[in-house]
Protein backbone atom coordinates (compact mmCIF):
# COMPACT_ATOMS: atom_id res chain seq x y z
CA UNK A 1 0.00 0.00 0.00
CA UNK A 2 1.47 3.23 -0.98
CA UNK A 3 2.59 5.51 1.60
CA UNK A 4 2.47 2.70 4.17
CA UNK A 5 6.34 1.99 5.64
CA UNK A 6 7.24 0.07 9.20
CA UNK A 7 8.21 3.52 11.13
CA UNK A 8 11.83 3.38 13.50
CA UNK A 9 11.65 3.78 17.15
CA UNK A 10 8.91 2.57 18.77
CA UNK A 11 8.43 -0.02 20.97
CA UNK A 12 6.58 -3.26 21.70
CA UNK A 13 3.98 -3.51 24.54
CA UNK A 14 1.52 -6.29 26.28
CA UNK A 15 -1.51 -6.83 24.42
CA UNK A 16 -0.24 -6.17 20.93
CA UNK A 17 0.17 -2.54 21.80
CA UNK A 18 2.72 -0.31 20.68
CA UNK A 19 4.77 3.38 22.20
CA UNK A 20 5.62 5.09 19.55
CA UNK A 21 9.27 6.99 20.30
CA UNK A 22 9.52 9.59 17.79
CA UNK A 23 8.48 12.49 19.50
CA UNK A 24 7.64 13.38 23.21
CA UNK A 25 4.01 13.04 22.93
CA UNK A 26 4.76 9.13 23.40
CA UNK A 27 2.07 7.58 21.98
CA UNK A 28 0.47 4.92 23.01
CA UNK A 29 -1.38 3.08 20.40
CA UNK A 30 -3.71 -0.14 20.71
CA UNK A 31 -3.59 -2.04 17.24
CA UNK A 32 -5.82 -0.48 14.84
CA UNK A 33 -5.36 2.96 16.56
CA UNK A 34 -4.47 5.70 14.84
CA UNK A 35 -1.65 8.14 16.39
CA UNK A 36 -2.17 12.20 18.12
CA UNK A 37 -0.51 13.21 14.14
CA UNK A 38 -2.77 10.96 12.18
CA UNK A 39 -0.18 9.40 10.39
CA UNK A 40 1.00 6.40 12.56
CA UNK A 41 -0.57 3.61 12.91
CA UNK A 42 -0.71 0.69 15.06
CA UNK A 43 -1.16 -2.44 12.51
CA UNK A 44 -1.49 -6.13 14.64
CA UNK A 45 1.14 -4.68 16.84
CA UNK A 46 3.67 -2.91 14.79
CA UNK A 47 3.93 0.92 14.56
CA UNK A 48 3.65 2.05 10.32
CA UNK A 49 3.82 5.31 9.07
CA UNK A 50 1.13 6.05 6.71
CA UNK A 51 2.63 9.11 4.69
CA UNK A 52 5.85 8.03 3.64
CA UNK A 53 6.63 9.35 0.13
CA UNK A 54 2.84 11.10 -0.19
CA UNK A 55 4.11 14.08 -1.19
CA UNK A 56 1.02 17.21 -0.64
CA UNK A 57 2.77 19.64 -1.97
CA UNK A 58 5.92 20.62 -4.01
CA UNK A 59 7.61 24.01 -5.13
CA UNK A 60 10.82 26.08 -5.75
CA UNK A 61 10.82 28.53 -2.93
CA UNK A 62 13.47 31.35 -2.36
CA UNK A 63 15.32 30.05 0.87
CA UNK A 64 14.54 33.04 2.18
CA UNK A 65 10.64 32.06 2.46
CA UNK A 66 11.88 29.17 5.24
CA UNK A 67 13.03 31.53 6.51
CA UNK A 68 17.05 31.08 6.40
CA UNK A 69 18.72 34.50 6.17
CA UNK A 70 21.98 33.19 7.24
CA UNK A 71 22.37 30.45 4.45
CA UNK A 72 23.10 30.42 0.76
CA UNK A 73 21.29 33.48 0.86
CA UNK A 74 19.00 34.03 -2.61
CA UNK A 75 19.05 30.22 -3.36
CA UNK A 76 16.29 28.55 -4.29
CA UNK A 77 14.95 25.32 -1.93
CA UNK A 78 12.82 22.38 -3.53
CA UNK A 79 9.85 22.51 -0.79
CA UNK A 80 7.91 19.44 -0.14
CA UNK A 81 5.11 17.88 2.39
CA UNK A 82 3.40 15.16 3.04
CA UNK A 83 0.07 15.45 5.70
CA UNK A 84 0.31 15.55 9.76
CA UNK A 85 1.48 17.00 12.35
CA UNK A 86 2.36 16.33 16.63
CA UNK A 87 0.72 19.46 17.14
CA UNK A 88 -2.58 20.87 17.36
CA UNK A 89 -1.94 24.66 16.70
CA UNK A 90 -5.22 26.53 16.28
CA UNK A 91 -3.58 29.81 14.14
CA UNK A 92 -1.78 26.94 11.71
CA UNK A 93 -1.09 28.68 8.39
CA UNK A 94 -1.16 25.14 6.27
CA UNK A 95 -4.10 23.31 8.51
CA UNK A 96 -5.32 21.52 5.46
CA UNK A 97 -2.28 19.10 5.31
CA UNK A 98 -1.14 19.54 8.57
CA UNK A 99 -4.83 18.31 10.71
CA UNK A 100 -5.34 15.93 8.21
CA UNK A 101 -4.62 12.21 7.59
CA UNK A 102 -2.68 11.47 4.10
CA UNK A 103 -4.78 11.62 1.11
CA UNK A 104 -3.21 10.26 -2.14
CA UNK A 105 -6.48 12.16 -3.94
CA UNK A 106 -4.54 15.36 -2.79
CA UNK A 107 -1.17 14.26 -3.11
CA UNK A 108 1.82 11.99 -5.65
CA UNK A 109 3.60 9.49 -4.46
CA UNK A 110 7.44 10.24 -4.88
CA UNK A 111 9.84 7.42 -4.01
CA UNK A 112 12.87 9.34 -2.19
CA UNK A 113 14.92 8.38 -5.96
CA UNK A 114 12.63 9.77 -7.88
CA UNK A 115 12.58 12.95 -5.46
CA UNK A 116 16.59 13.60 -5.76
CA UNK A 117 15.88 12.86 -9.57
CA UNK A 118 13.49 16.22 -10.15
CA UNK A 119 15.91 18.03 -7.48
CA UNK A 120 18.49 17.38 -9.44
CA UNK A 121 16.46 18.47 -13.27
CA UNK A 122 15.66 22.03 -11.65
CA UNK A 123 19.21 21.87 -10.10
CA UNK A 124 18.01 23.24 -6.44
CA UNK A 125 20.84 23.32 -4.18
CA UNK A 126 18.92 21.84 -1.08
CA UNK A 127 15.88 19.91 0.30
CA UNK A 128 12.95 22.01 2.31
CA UNK A 129 11.01 19.38 4.23
CA UNK A 130 8.13 21.99 5.28
CA UNK A 131 5.09 23.12 5.45
CA UNK A 132 3.57 20.37 7.49
CA UNK A 133 6.37 19.04 10.32
CA UNK A 134 8.92 16.75 9.31
CA UNK A 135 9.23 15.25 12.47
CA UNK A 136 6.19 12.61 11.62
CA UNK A 137 7.58 11.95 8.28
CA UNK A 138 10.92 11.27 9.75
CA UNK A 139 11.13 8.04 7.96
CA UNK A 140 10.97 9.35 4.72
CA UNK A 141 12.94 12.73 5.70
CA UNK A 142 16.13 10.13 7.25
CA UNK A 143 16.11 8.01 3.41
CA UNK A 144 15.33 10.56 1.17
CA UNK A 145 18.60 13.36 3.26
CA UNK A 146 20.68 10.44 3.13
CA UNK A 147 20.32 10.15 -0.38
CA UNK A 148 20.51 13.91 -1.21
CA UNK A 149 23.96 13.95 0.61
CA UNK A 150 25.58 11.14 -1.72
CA UNK A 151 24.29 13.96 -4.18
CA UNK A 152 26.06 17.18 -2.94
CA UNK A 153 22.27 18.49 -1.97
CA UNK A 154 21.53 20.00 0.85
CA UNK A 155 18.90 19.23 3.52
CA UNK A 156 16.77 21.74 5.84
CA UNK A 157 13.89 21.22 8.11
CA UNK A 158 11.78 23.98 9.16
CA UNK A 159 10.13 22.21 12.05
CA UNK A 160 8.78 22.87 15.48
CA UNK A 161 11.56 20.59 16.96
CA UNK A 162 9.16 18.58 19.48
CA UNK A 163 11.56 15.25 18.78
CA UNK A 164 12.54 12.58 20.61
CA UNK A 165 16.81 12.81 21.28
CA UNK A 166 17.40 8.99 20.01
CA UNK A 167 15.61 10.06 16.31
CA UNK A 168 17.26 13.39 16.32
CA UNK A 169 20.65 12.50 16.58
CA UNK A 170 20.04 9.78 13.99
CA UNK A 171 18.88 12.82 11.63
CA UNK A 172 21.28 15.47 12.30
CA UNK A 173 23.94 14.21 10.48
CA UNK A 174 22.32 14.87 7.70
CA UNK A 175 20.73 18.03 7.90
CA UNK A 176 22.46 21.23 6.93
CA UNK A 177 19.92 24.04 8.25
CA UNK A 178 17.13 24.53 10.37
CA UNK A 179 14.28 27.03 10.92
CA UNK A 180 12.64 26.20 14.22
CA UNK A 181 9.58 27.79 15.92
CA UNK A 182 9.50 28.71 18.71
CA UNK A 183 5.40 29.06 19.54
CA UNK A 184 5.44 30.56 22.76
CA UNK A 185 8.11 30.71 25.67
CA UNK A 186 5.65 29.35 28.25
CA UNK A 187 4.54 25.47 28.76
CA UNK A 188 0.81 27.14 29.73
CA UNK A 189 0.62 27.76 25.77
CA UNK A 190 2.39 24.74 24.51
CA UNK A 191 -0.06 22.90 26.71
CA UNK A 192 -3.61 24.83 26.30
CA UNK A 193 -3.14 25.35 22.23
CA UNK A 194 -0.44 23.08 20.49
CA UNK A 195 -0.50 20.02 22.67
CA UNK A 196 3.28 19.73 23.35
CA UNK A 197 6.37 20.42 25.47
CA UNK A 198 8.79 23.58 25.12
CA UNK A 199 11.40 21.97 27.00
CA UNK A 200 12.08 19.24 24.49
CA UNK A 201 11.61 21.89 21.82
CA UNK A 202 14.30 24.07 23.32
CA UNK A 203 16.53 20.53 24.09
CA UNK A 204 15.68 19.97 19.99
CA UNK A 205 17.21 23.01 19.29
CA UNK A 206 20.45 23.12 21.81
CA UNK A 207 21.66 19.75 20.48
CA UNK A 208 21.55 21.19 17.03
CA UNK A 209 22.82 23.99 17.70
CA UNK A 210 25.89 21.99 19.28
CA UNK A 211 26.54 19.64 16.81
CA UNK A 212 26.67 22.22 14.29
CA UNK A 213 23.47 22.53 12.21
CA UNK A 214 22.83 25.96 10.81
CA UNK A 215 20.21 27.06 12.86
CA UNK A 216 17.45 30.13 13.19
CA UNK A 217 14.41 30.29 15.24
CA UNK A 218 10.83 32.09 14.33
CA UNK A 219 8.65 33.62 16.98
CA UNK A 220 5.33 33.89 15.74
CA UNK A 221 3.71 36.35 17.41
CA UNK A 222 0.03 36.28 17.94
CA UNK A 223 -2.23 38.54 19.55
CA UNK A 224 -3.43 37.59 23.51
CA UNK A 225 -1.29 34.60 23.08
CA UNK A 226 2.39 35.01 22.88
CA UNK A 227 2.76 38.19 22.35
CA UNK A 228 3.87 39.77 26.39
CA UNK A 229 6.77 41.37 25.83
CA UNK A 230 8.09 39.52 29.25
CA UNK A 231 7.31 36.13 27.98
CA UNK A 232 9.35 36.94 24.60
CA UNK A 233 12.56 38.58 26.42
CA UNK A 234 12.85 35.35 28.40
CA UNK A 235 12.78 33.62 25.44
CA UNK A 236 15.32 36.30 23.83
CA UNK A 237 17.81 35.56 27.07
CA UNK A 238 17.52 31.61 26.38
CA UNK A 239 18.05 32.43 22.84
CA UNK A 240 21.26 34.25 23.94
CA UNK A 241 22.53 31.65 26.32
CA UNK A 242 22.37 28.57 25.05
CA UNK A 243 22.10 29.37 20.35
CA UNK A 244 24.48 32.59 20.97
CA UNK A 245 24.03 35.93 19.73
CA UNK A 246 24.90 35.52 15.89
CA UNK A 247 21.96 33.02 15.62
CA UNK A 248 19.64 34.72 13.80
CA UNK A 249 15.94 35.23 15.13
CA UNK A 250 12.78 35.86 13.00
CA UNK A 251 10.08 37.63 15.02
CA UNK A 252 6.94 37.16 12.20
CA UNK A 253 3.58 38.40 11.93
CA UNK A 254 0.68 36.85 12.09
CA UNK A 255 -2.45 36.43 9.80
CA UNK A 256 -5.58 34.68 10.89
CA UNK A 257 -5.96 31.30 9.56
CA UNK A 258 -7.61 27.99 10.51
CA UNK A 259 -9.59 28.35 13.98
CA UNK A 260 -8.35 31.91 14.60
CA UNK A 261 -10.07 33.55 12.29
CA UNK A 262 -10.99 36.34 14.63
CA UNK A 263 -8.03 37.20 15.96
CA UNK A 264 -6.35 40.10 14.31
CA UNK A 265 -3.17 40.29 12.38
CA UNK A 266 -0.16 41.48 14.44
CA UNK A 267 -0.08 44.96 14.43
CA UNK A 268 3.07 46.86 13.33
CA UNK A 269 4.12 48.37 16.84
CA UNK A 270 4.49 44.93 18.61
CA UNK A 271 6.70 43.47 16.31
CA UNK A 272 8.45 46.69 16.39
CA UNK A 273 8.34 46.78 20.18
CA UNK A 274 9.82 43.06 20.08
CA UNK A 275 12.09 43.77 17.23
CA UNK A 276 13.71 46.22 19.78
CA UNK A 277 13.71 44.49 23.12
CA UNK A 278 15.81 41.52 20.60
CA UNK A 279 18.21 44.37 19.71
CA UNK A 280 18.18 45.64 22.94
CA UNK A 281 19.16 42.12 24.73
CA UNK A 282 21.88 42.10 22.27
CA UNK A 283 20.79 39.58 19.60
CA UNK A 284 22.99 40.60 16.53
CA UNK A 285 20.61 39.30 13.66
CA UNK A 286 16.84 40.27 14.31
CA UNK A 287 14.17 39.89 11.71
CA UNK A 288 10.44 40.97 11.12
CA UNK A 289 8.58 38.85 8.74
CA UNK A 290 5.56 38.79 6.65
CA UNK A 291 6.02 42.64 6.54
CA UNK A 292 6.76 43.08 3.28
CA UNK A 293 8.97 46.54 2.88
CA UNK A 294 9.77 46.40 6.55
CA UNK A 295 13.41 47.91 7.27
CA UNK A 296 13.46 44.59 9.55
CA UNK A 297 13.93 42.45 6.91
CA UNK A 298 17.40 43.61 6.05
CA UNK A 299 20.71 42.61 7.93
CA UNK A 300 22.24 45.01 9.86
CA UNK A 301 26.79 44.78 10.40
CA UNK A 302 26.42 44.78 14.43
CA UNK A 303 29.98 46.68 14.33
CA UNK A 304 28.81 49.46 11.57
CA UNK A 305 24.79 48.73 11.96
CA UNK A 306 24.95 49.45 7.90
CA UNK A 307 22.82 47.71 6.20
CA UNK A 308 24.73 44.83 4.61
CA UNK A 309 21.51 42.83 2.71
CA UNK A 310 18.59 44.64 1.76
CA UNK A 311 15.70 42.69 1.55
CA UNK A 312 11.78 43.02 0.22
CA UNK A 313 10.09 40.19 0.97
CA UNK A 314 11.79 37.29 0.05
CA UNK A 315 13.60 38.79 -2.16
CA UNK A 316 17.80 40.59 -2.02
CA UNK A 317 17.82 43.98 -3.34
CA UNK A 318 20.75 44.96 -2.18
CA UNK A 319 24.12 42.79 -1.25
CA UNK A 320 27.16 44.67 0.66
CA UNK A 321 29.46 41.35 2.10
CA UNK A 322 32.51 40.87 0.27
CA UNK A 323 33.57 37.33 -1.20
CA UNK A 324 34.49 36.10 2.45
CA UNK A 325 30.89 37.17 4.22
CA UNK A 326 32.60 40.28 5.21
CA UNK A 327 30.84 43.68 5.77
CA UNK A 328 32.02 45.79 2.82
CA UNK A 329 31.94 48.91 4.88
CA UNK A 330 33.65 48.21 7.68
CA UNK A 331 35.05 44.77 7.33
CA UNK A 332 33.28 43.01 10.21
CA UNK A 333 32.54 39.21 10.12
CA UNK A 334 28.65 38.50 9.35
CA UNK A 335 27.45 35.31 10.75
CA UNK A 336 26.43 33.48 6.85
CA UNK A 337 26.96 30.12 5.69
CA UNK A 338 27.13 29.62 2.17
CA UNK A 339 27.59 32.62 -0.43
CA UNK A 340 25.56 34.63 -2.24
CA UNK A 341 23.80 32.72 -5.04
CA UNK A 342 24.52 33.80 -8.42
CA UNK A 343 22.97 30.82 -10.87
CA UNK A 344 19.78 32.19 -11.59
CA UNK A 345 18.37 35.00 -8.96
CA UNK A 346 15.48 32.87 -7.79
CA UNK A 347 12.93 34.39 -9.57
CA UNK A 348 11.83 31.50 -11.37
CA UNK A 349 10.50 29.41 -8.00
CA UNK A 350 6.74 30.19 -8.83
CA UNK A 351 6.63 27.81 -12.27
CA UNK A 352 5.77 24.75 -10.02
CA UNK A 353 2.53 26.73 -8.70
CA UNK B 1 3.52 28.76 3.81
CA UNK B 2 2.43 26.06 1.18
CA UNK B 3 1.45 27.70 -2.24
CA UNK B 4 -2.11 26.35 -2.13
CA UNK B 5 -3.25 29.05 0.46
CA UNK B 6 -2.82 31.46 -2.91
CA UNK B 7 -6.12 32.31 -3.37
CA UNK B 8 -6.91 32.98 0.34
CA UNK B 9 -4.23 34.98 0.28
CA UNK B 10 -4.92 37.56 -2.19
CA UNK B 11 -7.73 39.02 0.06
CA UNK B 12 -4.78 40.71 2.29
CA UNK B 13 -3.82 43.11 -0.86
CA UNK B 14 -0.53 43.37 -0.35
CA UNK B 15 0.68 43.22 -3.78
CA UNK B 16 0.12 46.81 -4.92
CA UNK B 17 1.84 48.36 -1.54
CA UNK B 18 4.96 47.04 -1.55
CA UNK B 19 5.69 46.10 -5.06
CA UNK B 20 4.93 49.64 -6.79
CA UNK B 21 7.27 51.01 -3.93
CA UNK B 22 4.62 53.88 -3.39
CA UNK B 23 5.66 55.21 -7.25
CA UNK B 24 2.73 53.75 -9.27
CA UNK B 25 5.62 51.76 -11.14
CA UNK B 26 6.52 47.90 -10.68
CA UNK B 27 9.41 47.61 -8.28
CA UNK B 28 12.57 46.53 -10.65
CA UNK B 29 13.42 43.16 -8.89
CA UNK B 30 10.20 41.74 -9.86
CA UNK B 31 9.87 40.42 -13.21
CA UNK B 32 6.08 40.93 -13.78
CA UNK B 33 3.47 42.06 -10.87
CA UNK B 34 2.26 37.79 -11.23
CA UNK B 35 6.12 37.86 -10.09
CA UNK B 36 5.38 40.57 -7.62
CA UNK B 37 1.91 39.24 -6.02
CA UNK B 38 3.50 35.64 -5.29
CA UNK B 39 6.64 36.93 -3.53
CA UNK B 40 4.17 39.15 -1.23
CA UNK B 41 1.06 37.34 -0.79
CA UNK B 42 2.98 34.47 0.98
CA UNK B 43 3.38 34.37 4.31
CA UNK B 44 6.85 32.58 5.76
CA UNK B 45 6.84 28.60 6.84
CA UNK B 46 6.17 28.01 9.88
CA UNK B 47 7.74 24.73 11.21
Amino acid sequence: MLGRRKALFYEKLPDKKVKCKLCPRNCILSPGQLSFCKVRKNIDGELYTLNYGIISALGIDPIEKKPLFHFYPGSPIFSISTFGCNFKCPWCQNWEISQSEPNLSYASYYPPEDLIKLVKKYRSPSIAYTYNEPIIWYEYVLETSKLAKKEGIMNVLVTNGHICMEPLEELIPYIDAVNVDIKAFSQDVYSKYIKGYLEAVLEAIEEMKKKGVHVETTYLVIPGVNDREEEFRKMVRWHLDRLGDDTPLHISRFFPHYKFLDTSPTPTETLERLWKVAQEEGVKYVYVGNLPGHRGENTYCPSCQRAVIKRIGFAITEWNLSEDNRCKFCGAEINIRGRKWKEVGGHYWWLFI
Amino acid sequence: MVALHLKYEAVRGLATFTAHSGTGKLHPIYKSLKDAYIYLTLDADIG
